[in-house]
């Protein structure tokens, strides 16, 4: 055996003691240590399917889809159920800026509807 | 008809039974592994970070700094890997520690008006003298051992990491290599010229 070797089992030796040699109070600081140290990983076992950074990527990935999809329904163009060029913004004007109250219009709406017709049948 | 809409109900609930039971026996099985683990390193690494901080409770709160980030951030992982990851994390909070104490050294030499401390480790032959729940104290063959942690203080801080990680633990260089976050060839440098050094300091007689 080299003096080198000679030497290194020496210290291996005198360290390998000096580890056995550790106090009842380090021992005792030693196992609390592990216990919380293994409190630990248990809460991270309890949460780790949503801890794991694989699963947070289909996740994110679904979520941004699905705001993506609302943004766009939402956002789409309302298709028009009547024709635009029956409901004139300039008639609607007129009948808001007049003085006579919206009520008129309802109260009479049978003869506005007779008068209507008369117009458009060109009858009298 | 409850029943026909009840049982699939319930024989799907048995089926993932089995799954979860299994999953936390796994569990269960990782937690006792990790558990056995810390057990068997524990104290070795205590030695490691008592002879670099010298300082028994200092180093007991770095090595339960060490097991909990361990736990928490690598306790999934496949236990052949915990001790090169302990051991990295150990080295990391041992530097850590040290930088911290040569910071608050320095405030307090400032705000007493003091003469600033070295910044070099404080002698190690009187410190380990003085430490108060040391092995050394403890041990028959204190001498010996106050003369080998007092030369191992006075080395490099990588010189001795990866003296104290090849002995104590017993890392081969490879493993030493990961939990340095260095290169095969420099651990077998460092260490090299760990031992050339103590050899000299020590003598040829030592212990």
């Amino acid at each position: 055996m080299s003096g080198d070797e000679e030497f290194e089992t020496r210290c291996r030796e005198a360290l390998a003691a000096s580890v056995e040699a550790v106090d009842g109070h380090a021992r005792s600081r030693l196992n609390r240590a592990r216990q919380v140290a293994l409190g630990a990983a248990r809460e991270q076992g309890d949460t780790r399917p949503f801890r794991i950074p694989g699963l947070w990527l289909p996740g994110g990935v679904l979520a941004t889809a699905a705001v993506l999809a609302l943004a766009v329904w939402v956002a789409r163009p309302v298709a028009p159920h009547a024709p635009l060029a029956e409901a004139s913004p300039l008639e609607d004007a007129e009948m808001l800026s007049s003085s006579d109250g919206p009520e008129l219009y309802a109260d009479d709406a049978d003869f506005y509807d007779w008068a209507g017709s008369d117009a458009s049948g060109g009858t009298g | 008809m409850t029943a026909s809409v009840t049982l699939p109900r319930v024989g799907c609930f048995e089926a993932d039974r089995p799954a979860r039971a299994l999953a936390r026996e796994e569990h269960l099985d990782s937690t006792r592994e990790l558990e056995a683990f810390l057990k068997d390193v524990e104290r070795r690494a205590l030695r490691i970070a008592e002879i670099a901080l010298r300082n028994t409770e200092d180093a007991l709160d770095v090595v339960q700094e060490s097991m909990i980030q361990l736990a928490r951030s690598y306790g999934a992982r496949p236990s052949s890997e915990w001790k090169p990851l302990f051991y990295r994390i150990l080295q990391n909070r041992i530097r850590d520690w040290q930088r911290r104490r040569r910071t608050r050294s320095r405030v307090f030499a400032w705000w007493t008006g003091g003469i600033a401390e070295d910044d070099e480790a404080p002698d190690a032959i009187e410190s380990t003298a003085t430490s108060d729940a040391g092995p050394d104290a403890r041990l028959e063959h204190s001498e010996a051992m106050a003369s080998l942690e007092a030369a191992l203080a006075q080395l490099p801080g990588r010189q001795q990491q990866a003296f104290l990680l090849r002995t104590i633990e017993g890392l081969d260089v490879a493993a030493t290599a990961a939990a340095m976050g260095c290169s095969e060839g420099s651990v077998k440098t460092h260490y090299f010229r760990a031992l050339q050094t103590l050899r000299a300091r020590l003598g040829e007689h030592w212990p």
